[in-house]
């Protein structure tokens, strides 16, 4: 008998598992299989696809004004865990920052690794790629990124990772490359040469594709900007992105070393319910199907991309837990015990495609507040 | 007029039809010019079902139409193997289907020389397990898949191989006419705006569903009802044959195996517009529904888009004088001189994609005739280069997959291909699913004229499989412009269009992993690289 029993391993369920173990709870996390961060930029964004501020966020996704400190709790929470694992975030949800995409343009966004550092209006930048990396064409970007910065001065190179495989070379792959420092300093060797000869000065900012180191990202952003002696950033797009697998893999270390009990290649098929309370769930593993019981469960299956809802000819269908919801994947009688967290809580929530790290932060977060409650017997308090 | 072009004889029209006049017209030695206002295939010839019928589907309703398809379907084989796959078909009765029908059926294929032979049901379900256990009799018939972009291409290449000239994305605007006589065509060039005319003695109007149009210009009466037909594509092969459902043809009854997909069809509704190709739920709904009962398992199947295209079907009603010349009831050859007192215009429409080589033949008979020119057709024995080229790109240091599709798809661009595989940027593999490398899309690049992702598609099938195109799209589209093959504006262009089209495909029938899918496409380029409003027009 768990505590807590987490569906889903996407950002929401990690976290809502790993600050269940912070307070105490004897937590397990069922999953299918990875969640999409493993397809994500691993930046946090309030409104996907715009660049909407605080307050149009709040409205799209009907806050009150009371959830704004829980939010700043959320967010503080959230950057001390990640500074414990050694991949920092930074940035507030009141002032976005542009960042450059893997296709030139800009997007705003709240929360970012360190490895990535907004483009200014003016100044100058140089955008590197790498032969072997499809996924990441600089002159492409530059020229994209020219039109929405005019006043910017960019250059463009490319170098070559000296790996040529006859599989497409993806974003990871090459940060896993960049991982090796002879590697590295090959590439700085490249880009000054090839500065030289072109006579590009040296600008305040070289844009990279996602790529800057796996596990050394610290190493390698310090070895770009100590040996070029300029600001770097990551540029992410195509995935897999570096920026969002150092913080998928983070997560789930950390989840495991906290205590975390893992039931992968798992998936919830159904839910034995005792009145309004879910008893156990059913879960089927290599075609096994057994019974997982818990006090409280958290639903962080994703929503549509996330595999949580079906799409059918007749609506949406909510798949894990097989309970009915209403035509935007509502529940229609919530079970005392469940919370649902993030593209969980229904398809309204989602703009092109997600609800955004943002919202996952803070749903996540208020779930676990809920868990604390119930589980220290404060229920009546909230 | 910004310029002016001669020639003896002007095709519009670069589907199948005018593909194959304009082959037949070259072998027989006779200068001509093909107009097409898309990239080729724009219209029904790469909206159909490809199916290479035997004849087995028209025995009872229209013996010659049947006969004629068999006779093709021989020819074809041979002539242009490079775009067949010999799949063979089967026809299958169903308990609920009528046997009269059936008895019928046979009857007529033994009296046409339509080859059949019954096979034992346990086989039938042996070979293609999907197929419905309640099958009462199963009956083997020479269908085959042609995969109809290829056909179209690579007769035109033959055509221009033999002096022929094809002026795409160039739209005809209008028909010159002196004193009752057509003296050529006024062109407007599509990507500039530049208007040309060309002076012919003889114009074929072989527009498909858009031919009244394009006889309205000459002032001609012509009617022509378009019935538009929605088909669907799962994202793998399930069966090795086609397969047919015994009965009188109706919707949603034959599925056709295509390289690696499924292709199901078909419907059919009448509507006024040839551009017309939108697609609908509920047809889609109902077409399954019928399809369920020769493969029961369709609805767990995946689809992975769907798209429509119109038959011309030509009405005999419109004529002035004399009702023109009905090479068959499908198939019209309109002589606009005899019928409507018009010299030097001539109109064929209808018919098949299995019968367009006999089309061809047919109009280059009377153009021939009145040209004056003595030549026979010999499109019946002449061949178009294959596309197997053997032991080819054995030096090329690229994946196992990629070089036995490039060996079964490269044809005659072979020799180019492999020389451009050389160079290790070149061997990149842009497209995952079906393992386009950068080689293949430059090759398929027009030499001028802007660039479209398009008609990469169809010459690479570059975003066929089931990504629809999500990551490659993106990737040729980068590197067209990195590699100063496209401006940075027709990149993002292309990009915006490829996406929005494989959406229209995709909505209709996004369920389950195709609906996500879509989200997928839909999340990637608008959150991760940041497209804006932009990506959501015509969507
Ligand atoms: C291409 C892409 C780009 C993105 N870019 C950004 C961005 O730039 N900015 C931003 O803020 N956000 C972005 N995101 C979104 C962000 O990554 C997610 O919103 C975030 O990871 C939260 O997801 P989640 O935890 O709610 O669900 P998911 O990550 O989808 O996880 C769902 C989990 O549930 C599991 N599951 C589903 N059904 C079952 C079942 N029946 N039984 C067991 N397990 C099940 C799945 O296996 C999976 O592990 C992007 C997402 C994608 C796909
Ligand atoms: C749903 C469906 C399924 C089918 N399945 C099969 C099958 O399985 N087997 C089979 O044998 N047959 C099949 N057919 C029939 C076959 O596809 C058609 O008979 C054939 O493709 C017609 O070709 P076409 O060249 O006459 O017309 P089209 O391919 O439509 O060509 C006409 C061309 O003219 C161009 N054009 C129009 N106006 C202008 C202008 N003003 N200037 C320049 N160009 C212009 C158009 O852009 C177009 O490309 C099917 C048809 C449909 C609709």
């Amino acid at each position: 008998m768990y505590d807590v029993v987490v569906i889903g391993q996407g950002l929401s369920g990690m976290l809502s598992a790993i600050w269940a173990r912070e307070e105490g709870c004897r937590t397990a996390l069922v999953t299918t299989g990875a969640g999409k961060i493993m397809q994500s930029t691993g930046v946090m964004d309030l409104i996907p696809g715009s660049d909407g501020n605080l307050n149009e966020w709040m409205g799209i996704y009907h806050l009150g004004s009371w959830q704004q400190s829980r939010l700043n709790d959320a967010i503080r929470k959230f950057k001390t865990l990640m500074n414990r694992l050694g991949y920092p975030y930074k940035g507030e949800p009141q002032d976005l920052i542009p960042i450059v995409t893997g296709s030139g343009r800009i997007k705003h966004t709240a929360l970012y690794p360190e490895t990535i550092s907004p483009v200014t209006e003016e100044g100058s930048a140089v955008v590197v790629g790498f032969n072997e990396l499809t996924d990441f064409q600089p002159l492409f970007i530059r020229k994209n990124l020219q039109k929405e910065r005019p006043l910017l001065s960019i250059d463009s190179i490319r170098i070559h990772l000296g790996k040529y495989s006859q599989r497409l070379m993806t974003q990871l792959d090459a940060a896993r490359l960049l991982d090796q420092r002879d590697i590295r300093t090959d590439c700085i060797g490249q880009i000054k040469k090839q500065m030289a000869q072109k006579q590009i000065g040296r600008p305040d900012l070289f844009i990279f594709p996602a790529s800057l180191g796996e596990d050394e990202w610290k190493e390698t952003v310090g070895q770009f900007h100590s040996e070029l002696r300029a600001k770097v950033t990551e540029a992410p797009g195509m995935p897999p992105n570096a920026t969002a697998i150092r913080l998928n893999d983070r997560l789930k270390r950390e989840a495991i070393r906290s205590g975390v009990r893992f039931y992968a290649d798992t998936t919830v098929v159904g839910a034995n319910m005792d009145g309004e309370e879910i008893k156990s769930l059913r879960i089927k593993t290599s075609g096994r199907v057994s019974n997982l019981s818990g006090k409280q469960f958290i639903l962080a299956t994703g929503g549509v991309l996330g595999g949580g809802f079906e799409i059918t000819p007749e609506g949406i269908k909510e798949s894990a837990l097989h309970l009915e919801t209403d035509s935007s994947g509502v529940m229609a009688r919530l079970p005392v015990n469940l919370y649902p967290v993030g593209a969980s809580k229904g398809v309204q929530m989602i703009c092109h495609g997600i609800v955004g790290g943002v919202y996952t932060l803070l749903s996540t977060y208020e779930a676990v507040c809920g868990l604390r409650q119930s589980v220290t017997g404060g229920v009546g308090n909230a | 007029m910004e310029e002016v072009l001669e020639t003896q004889v002007v095709v519009i029209g670069g589907g199948i039809t005018g593909a194959g006049i304009l082959r037949d017209l070259a072998l027989r030695g006779i200068k001509a010019i093909l107009v097409e206002q898309g990239d080729l295939g724009h219209g029904t010839s790469t909206r159909n079902h490809g199916l290479l019928h035997s004849g087995g589907r028209y025995a009872v309703r229209d013996p010659e139409a049947a006969v004629e398809s068999y006779h093709e379907n021989l020819i074809l084989k041979k002539t242009i193997p490079g775009s067949i796959e010999k799949t063979g078909g089967l026809f299958v009765k169903l308990p609920e289907d009528d046997d009269d029908y059936a008895q019928k059926w046979l009857r007529s294929c033994k009296k046409l020389g339509i080859p059949v032979e019954e096979i034992p049901v346990e086989q039938a379900l042996r070979e293609e397990p999907y197929l419905n256990k309640k099958a009462q009799a199963v009956f083997c018939v020479p269908d085959g898949a042609v995969d109809d972009f290829t056909l179209l291409v690579d007769v035109c290449a033959d055509a221009v191989r033999r002096g022929a000239k094809t002026l795409t994305y160039h739209k005809v605007t209008d028909i010159v006419t002196e004193q009752e006589r057509v003296v050529g065509v006024c062109i407007r060039d599509v990507l500039t705006g530049m208007e040309k005319e060309i002076r012919a003695d003889i114009v074929v109007n072989a527009a498909g569903p858009w031919g009244m149009e394009i006889a309205g210009m000459a002032g001609v009466p012509l009617k022509i009802i378009n019935n538009k037909g929605m088909l669907v594509v799962f994202s793998h092969r399930f069966n090795k044959r086609v397969i047919n459902r015994l009965r009188m043809p109706g919707d949603g009854d034959i599925f056709v195996p295509a390289h690696d997909v499924t292709i199901f069809g078909t419907t059919g509704v009448n509507t006024e517009n040839p551009n017309d190709f939108s697609l609908s739920r509920p047809e889609l709904e109902h077409m399954l529904a019928d399809g369920k009962a020769l493969i029961p398992s369709i609805d767990d199947m995946r689809l992975i888009r769907a798209y429509s295209g119109s038959r011309p079907l030509y009405q005999t009603s419109a004529g002035r004088g004399s009702s023109g010349r009905d090479v068959t009831r499908g198939m019209a050859l309109l002589d606009h001189h005899e019928r409507d007192g018009m010299d030097g215009f001539i109109t064929i429409t209808g018919g098949k994609l299995t019968t367009f080589r006999l089309m061809a033949e047919k109009t280059v008979d009377l153009v021939c005739e009145k040209l004056g020119v003595q030549a026979n057709c010999t499109t019946n024995v002449e061949t178009v280069s294959g596309r197997r080229t053997g032991d080819s790109f054995n030096k090329a240091d690229i994946a196992p997959a990629a070089r036995h599709k490039l060996r079964n798809w490269a044809g005659v661009q072979a020799p180019k291909i492999e020389s451009a595989l050389k160079e290790e940027e070149s061997s990149h593999i842009v497209c995952e699913c079906e393992q386009v490398t950068w080689a293949e899309i430059e090759a398929a690049m027009p030499e001028k004229g802007s660039f479209r992702l398009g008609g990469i598609r169809r010459r690479t099938r570059l975003g066929m499989g089931p990504c629809q195109g999500t990551f490659c799209n993106f990737r040729a589209a980068a590197l067209a412009a990195e590699k100063g093959r496209a401006t940075i504006e027709e990149a993002d262009g292309a990009l915006l269009h490829a996406v929005s089209e494989r959406k229209k495909g995709m909505g209709v029938v996004a369920t389950g992993e195709t609906a996500r899918q879509l989200l997928l496409m839909e999340t990637i380029y608008r959150v991760s690289l940041g497209f804006g409003e932009e990506a959501h027009q015509n969507v």
